[in-house]
Protein backbone atom coordinates (compact mmCIF):
# COMPACT_ATOMS: atom_id res chain seq x y z
CA UNK A 1 0.00 0.00 0.00
CA UNK A 2 1.29 3.51 -0.81
CA UNK A 3 1.34 4.56 2.78
CA UNK A 4 1.08 1.65 4.16
CA UNK A 5 -2.89 1.92 4.46
CA UNK A 6 -2.50 4.59 7.82
CA UNK A 7 -6.09 4.93 9.46
CA UNK A 8 -6.39 8.91 9.49
CA UNK A 9 -9.25 10.45 11.49
CA UNK A 10 -10.54 13.54 10.19
CA UNK A 11 -12.83 15.36 12.17
CA UNK A 12 -14.99 18.34 10.46
CA UNK A 13 -18.21 19.23 10.64
CA UNK A 14 -18.50 20.39 7.16
CA UNK A 15 -18.93 17.66 4.98
CA UNK A 16 -17.45 19.34 2.59
CA UNK A 17 -14.01 19.61 4.37
CA UNK A 18 -14.40 16.03 4.83
CA UNK A 19 -14.55 14.65 1.51
CA UNK A 20 -12.24 16.98 0.28
CA UNK A 21 -9.56 15.86 2.46
CA UNK A 22 -10.58 12.22 2.24
CA UNK A 23 -10.23 12.25 -1.01
CA UNK A 24 -6.39 13.35 -0.91
CA UNK A 25 -6.11 11.31 1.09
CA UNK A 26 -7.28 8.17 0.50
CA UNK A 27 -6.01 8.90 -3.31
CA UNK A 28 -2.28 8.70 -1.26
CA UNK A 29 -3.33 5.21 0.27
CA UNK A 30 -4.63 5.97 3.47
CA UNK A 31 -7.63 4.95 5.06
CA UNK A 32 -9.82 8.11 5.98
CA UNK A 33 -12.64 7.70 9.06
CA UNK A 34 -14.88 10.67 9.23
CA UNK A 35 -16.33 12.19 11.88
CA UNK A 36 -18.80 15.36 12.04
CA UNK A 37 -17.49 16.95 15.58
CA UNK A 38 -15.69 15.99 18.42
CA UNK A 39 -18.00 13.41 20.60
CA UNK A 40 -18.14 11.58 17.38
CA UNK A 41 -14.34 11.68 16.90
CA UNK A 42 -13.67 10.24 20.25
CA UNK A 43 -16.21 7.69 19.42
CA UNK A 44 -14.79 6.70 16.13
CA UNK A 45 -11.34 7.28 17.57
CA UNK A 46 -12.76 4.45 20.23
CA UNK A 47 -13.49 1.92 17.64
CA UNK A 48 -10.58 2.67 15.71
CA UNK A 49 -7.39 2.41 18.09
CA UNK A 50 -4.72 1.92 15.63
CA UNK A 51 -5.63 5.23 13.86
CA UNK A 52 -2.22 7.04 12.57
CA UNK A 53 -3.11 10.74 12.76
CA UNK A 54 -6.18 12.69 13.49
CA UNK A 55 -6.89 16.03 11.83
CA UNK A 56 -9.54 17.83 13.66
CA UNK A 57 -11.25 21.02 13.11
CA UNK A 58 -11.46 23.81 15.93
CA UNK A 59 -15.46 25.12 15.91
CA UNK A 60 -17.24 22.71 15.79
CA UNK A 61 -21.04 21.40 17.64
CA UNK A 62 -21.74 19.33 20.66
CA UNK A 63 -18.12 19.21 21.06
CA UNK A 64 -14.86 21.41 19.27
CA UNK A 65 -11.43 20.53 19.04
CA UNK A 66 -9.69 22.01 21.60
CA UNK A 67 -12.42 19.81 23.94
CA UNK A 68 -12.12 16.71 21.95
CA UNK A 69 -8.00 16.95 22.31
CA UNK A 70 -8.54 16.87 26.37
CA UNK A 71 -11.09 13.99 25.89
CA UNK A 72 -7.98 11.85 23.82
CA UNK A 73 -5.87 12.33 26.29
CA UNK A 74 -8.01 12.24 29.18
CA UNK A 75 -10.10 9.26 28.03
CA UNK A 76 -6.76 7.17 27.22
CA UNK A 77 -7.23 6.69 23.55
CA UNK A 78 -3.30 6.66 23.31
CA UNK A 79 -0.77 8.68 22.22
CA UNK A 80 -2.38 9.39 18.49
CA UNK A 81 -0.70 12.81 16.64
CA UNK A 82 -3.74 15.33 16.41
CA UNK A 83 -3.23 17.95 13.59
CA UNK A 84 -5.33 20.97 14.00
CA UNK A 85 -7.20 22.42 10.69
CA UNK A 86 -9.13 25.06 11.34
CA UNK A 87 -9.80 28.75 9.71
CA UNK A 88 -8.25 30.26 13.35
CA UNK A 89 -5.10 31.40 13.42
CA UNK A 90 -4.42 33.33 16.97
CA UNK A 91 -1.16 31.96 18.78
CA UNK A 92 -3.06 32.01 22.06
CA UNK A 93 -5.17 29.57 20.32
CA UNK A 94 -2.37 27.72 18.72
CA UNK A 95 -0.02 28.00 22.18
CA UNK A 96 -3.45 26.23 23.69
CA UNK A 97 -3.80 23.05 21.57
CA UNK A 98 -0.08 22.63 21.78
CA UNK A 99 -0.40 22.64 25.36
CA UNK A 100 -3.50 20.01 25.06
CA UNK A 101 -1.04 18.07 22.94
CA UNK A 102 -1.42 18.95 19.55
CA UNK A 103 1.30 18.35 17.41
CA UNK A 104 0.15 20.93 14.25
CA UNK A 105 -1.47 23.40 13.68
CA UNK A 106 -2.98 24.18 9.48
CA UNK A 107 -4.92 27.08 8.56
CA UNK A 108 -7.84 26.54 5.96
CA UNK A 109 -7.90 26.77 3.34
CA UNK A 110 -5.12 24.34 3.01
CA UNK A 111 -2.71 23.57 0.23
CA UNK A 112 -3.59 19.93 -0.61
CA UNK A 113 0.01 19.12 -1.57
CA UNK A 114 1.32 20.82 1.43
CA UNK A 115 -1.20 19.32 3.98
CA UNK A 116 -0.67 15.50 2.36
CA UNK A 117 3.36 16.32 3.08
CA UNK A 118 2.13 17.20 6.92
CA UNK A 119 0.24 14.10 7.26
CA UNK A 120 3.12 11.99 5.62
CA UNK A 121 5.16 13.92 7.97
CA UNK A 122 3.00 13.24 10.85
CA UNK A 123 2.24 10.00 10.45
CA UNK A 124 5.56 8.26 9.81
CA UNK A 125 5.73 8.11 5.75
CA UNK A 126 7.44 11.50 4.83
CA UNK B 1 -15.69 52.88 16.44
CA UNK B 2 -15.40 55.98 14.08
CA UNK B 3 -16.06 55.98 10.68
CA UNK B 4 -12.97 55.55 9.34
CA UNK B 5 -12.76 52.13 11.63
CA UNK B 6 -15.75 50.93 10.05
CA UNK B 7 -14.66 51.88 6.34
CA UNK B 8 -11.46 49.74 7.31
CA UNK B 9 -13.22 47.17 9.14
CA UNK B 10 -15.16 47.53 5.48
CA UNK B 11 -12.38 46.95 3.32
CA UNK B 12 -10.86 43.96 5.39
CA UNK B 13 -14.32 42.40 4.90
CA UNK B 14 -14.12 42.81 1.04
CA UNK B 15 -10.49 41.82 0.82
CA UNK B 16 -11.30 38.63 3.10
CA UNK B 17 -14.35 37.78 0.96
CA UNK B 18 -11.89 37.54 -2.10
CA UNK B 19 -8.78 36.34 -1.21
CA UNK B 20 -11.49 33.40 0.13
CA UNK B 21 -13.58 33.03 -2.70
CA UNK B 22 -11.19 33.54 -5.44
CA UNK B 23 -9.08 30.38 -4.18
CA UNK B 24 -11.47 28.83 -5.77
CA UNK B 25 -11.88 30.25 -9.61
CA UNK B 26 -14.27 32.83 -8.85
CA UNK B 27 -11.86 35.33 -10.39
CA UNK B 28 -12.01 39.16 -11.38
CA UNK B 29 -14.40 40.32 -8.79
CA UNK B 30 -15.85 43.30 -9.06
CA UNK B 31 -17.53 44.72 -6.36
CA UNK B 32 -20.54 47.17 -5.59
CA UNK B 33 -22.24 48.09 -2.69
CA UNK B 34 -26.60 47.01 -2.60
CA UNK B 35 -29.47 47.68 -1.06
CA UNK B 36 -29.89 45.44 2.13
CA UNK B 37 -33.85 44.99 1.86
CA UNK B 38 -33.36 42.37 -0.58
CA UNK B 39 -34.93 39.46 -1.71
CA UNK B 40 -31.91 37.33 -0.55
CA UNK B 41 -31.08 34.18 -2.36
CA UNK B 42 -32.85 31.09 -1.36
CA UNK B 43 -29.95 29.65 0.85
CA UNK B 44 -27.83 32.31 3.41
CA UNK B 45 -25.26 31.20 5.65
CA UNK B 46 -25.11 33.03 9.29
CA UNK B 47 -22.19 33.17 10.95
CA UNK B 48 -22.22 34.91 14.62
CA UNK B 49 -19.02 36.60 16.28
CA UNK B 50 -18.44 37.96 19.77
CA UNK B 51 -15.84 40.13 21.71
CA UNK B 52 -15.82 42.57 24.52
CA UNK B 53 -14.66 45.43 21.59
CA UNK B 54 -16.99 43.94 18.38
CA UNK B 55 -19.96 41.53 17.80
CA UNK B 56 -21.91 40.74 15.06
CA UNK B 57 -23.26 38.88 12.45
CA UNK B 58 -21.72 37.92 8.79
CA UNK B 59 -24.34 36.50 6.41
CA UNK B 60 -23.04 35.18 3.12
CA UNK B 61 -25.20 33.95 -0.27
CA UNK B 62 -25.19 33.20 -3.87
CA UNK B 63 -26.89 31.38 -6.21
CA UNK B 64 -26.78 27.73 -6.92
CA UNK B 65 -24.95 28.42 -9.98
CA UNK B 66 -22.02 30.17 -8.11
CA UNK B 67 -21.83 27.39 -5.42
CA UNK B 68 -21.56 24.53 -7.72
CA UNK B 69 -18.93 26.59 -9.52
CA UNK B 70 -16.90 27.10 -6.47
CA UNK B 71 -17.36 23.82 -4.65
CA UNK B 72 -13.80 22.07 -4.51
CA UNK B 73 -15.62 18.82 -5.43
CA UNK B 74 -17.82 20.23 -8.00
CA UNK B 75 -20.72 18.95 -6.47
CA UNK B 76 -24.39 20.37 -7.68
CA UNK B 77 -26.34 18.55 -4.88
CA UNK B 78 -28.37 20.88 -3.14
CA UNK B 79 -26.86 19.66 0.62
CA UNK B 80 -23.35 19.55 -0.35
CA UNK B 81 -24.38 23.18 -1.54
CA UNK B 82 -25.16 24.38 1.40
CA UNK B 83 -22.53 22.93 3.16
CA UNK B 84 -20.37 24.77 1.49
CA UNK B 85 -21.88 28.10 1.77
CA UNK B 86 -21.33 27.64 5.54
CA UNK B 87 -17.94 26.74 5.27
CA UNK B 88 -17.06 29.96 2.88
CA UNK B 89 -18.50 31.84 5.37
CA UNK B 90 -16.56 30.51 7.80
CA UNK B 91 -13.39 30.85 5.81
CA UNK B 92 -14.73 34.51 5.00
CA UNK B 93 -14.52 35.11 8.80
CA UNK B 94 -12.03 32.83 9.77
CA UNK B 95 -9.28 35.30 7.71
CA UNK B 96 -11.66 38.71 8.68
CA UNK B 97 -10.83 37.32 12.67
CA UNK B 98 -7.06 37.08 11.63
CA UNK B 99 -6.97 40.85 10.33
CA UNK B 100 -8.87 41.54 13.14
CA UNK B 101 -6.12 40.49 15.97
CA UNK B 102 -3.59 41.85 13.89
CA UNK B 103 -5.60 45.26 14.53
CA UNK B 104 -5.80 44.86 18.28
CA UNK B 105 -9.92 43.53 18.37
CA UNK B 106 -9.97 39.81 19.33
CA UNK B 107 -13.48 37.88 18.58
CA UNK B 108 -14.68 34.30 19.00
CA UNK B 109 -16.70 33.05 16.48
CA UNK B 110 -19.68 30.48 16.40
CA UNK B 111 -20.81 27.82 14.29
CA UNK B 112 -22.53 28.23 10.71
CA UNK B 113 -26.26 28.25 10.45
CA UNK B 114 -27.93 27.46 7.33
CA UNK B 115 -31.66 29.41 6.15
CA UNK B 116 -33.62 28.67 3.28
CA UNK B 117 -36.60 29.90 2.30
CA UNK B 118 -37.98 32.19 -0.39
CA UNK B 119 -38.13 35.97 -0.40
CA UNK B 120 -35.62 36.69 2.45
CA UNK B 121 -35.33 39.45 4.20
CA UNK B 122 -32.88 41.15 6.75
CA UNK B 123 -34.89 43.22 9.66
CA UNK B 124 -33.79 44.49 12.98
CA UNK B 125 -30.21 45.25 12.66
CA UNK B 126 -28.14 45.82 15.47
CA UNK B 127 -25.75 48.08 13.55
CA UNK B 128 -25.45 49.77 10.02
CA UNK B 129 -24.65 47.00 8.12
CA UNK B 130 -22.69 46.16 5.14
CA UNK B 131 -24.02 44.76 2.20
CA UNK B 132 -22.20 44.09 -0.81
CA UNK B 133 -22.49 41.95 -4.01
CA UNK B 134 -19.06 40.96 -5.53
CA UNK B 135 -19.69 39.56 -9.44
CA UNK B 136 -17.87 37.56 -11.63
CA UNK B 137 -19.64 37.34 -15.24
CA UNK B 138 -22.37 36.16 -14.14
CA UNK B 139 -21.85 34.86 -10.97
CA UNK B 140 -22.48 36.36 -7.62
CA UNK B 141 -22.26 36.31 -4.01
CA UNK B 142 -23.75 38.78 -1.69
CA UNK B 143 -22.01 39.63 2.06
CA UNK B 144 -23.78 41.24 4.79
CA UNK B 145 -22.12 42.24 8.08
CA UNK B 146 -24.16 44.03 10.82
CA UNK B 147 -22.20 44.73 14.23
CA UNK B 148 -21.73 46.82 17.13
CA UNK B 149 -18.30 48.41 18.35
CA UNK B 150 -17.33 49.90 21.74
CA UNK B 151 -17.64 53.53 20.92
CA UNK B 152 -13.73 53.74 22.02
CA UNK B 153 -12.06 51.01 20.03
CA UNK B 154 -9.86 51.78 17.08
CA UNK B 155 -8.61 49.30 14.51
CA UNK B 156 -4.78 49.92 14.68
CA UNK B 157 -2.53 47.25 13.20
CA UNK B 158 -0.37 45.71 15.93
CA UNK B 159 3.83 46.52 16.38
CA UNK B 160 4.30 42.44 16.20
CA UNK B 161 1.95 40.03 14.97
CA UNK B 162 -0.69 37.92 16.89
CA UNK B 163 -1.53 35.28 14.35
CA UNK B 164 0.14 32.47 12.73
CA UNK B 165 1.13 32.82 8.61
CA UNK B 166 -1.92 31.02 7.19
CA UNK B 167 -0.02 30.07 4.08
CA UNK B 168 2.42 27.80 6.21
CA UNK B 169 2.11 24.23 7.59
CA UNK B 170 3.35 24.58 11.76
CA UNK B 171 4.68 21.30 12.66
CA UNK B 172 5.55 21.16 16.65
Amino acid sequence: MGTSGKKILVVDDSKTMRLLITELLSGAGYVVIEAVDGADGIEKLGAHRDTALVLCDLNMPRCGGLDMLTRIRANELGPVPVVMLTTESHFELVREARARGAVGWIVKPFNPPSLLAAVKQVAGDG
Amino acid sequence: MRQDDWSLLRDMLLDSTVATVSRFGFQDVNRRRVDDAGPWPRTVAMLGFAGHDLSGTLALAAPAGTLAATHPLHSEDSDDLDDWLGELCNLVLGRLKADLIDHGIVVEIGVPMIVSGGELRFRNFRGAPFVYELRSGERWFRILLDATANTNVRLAPRDVRATVDRREIHLF
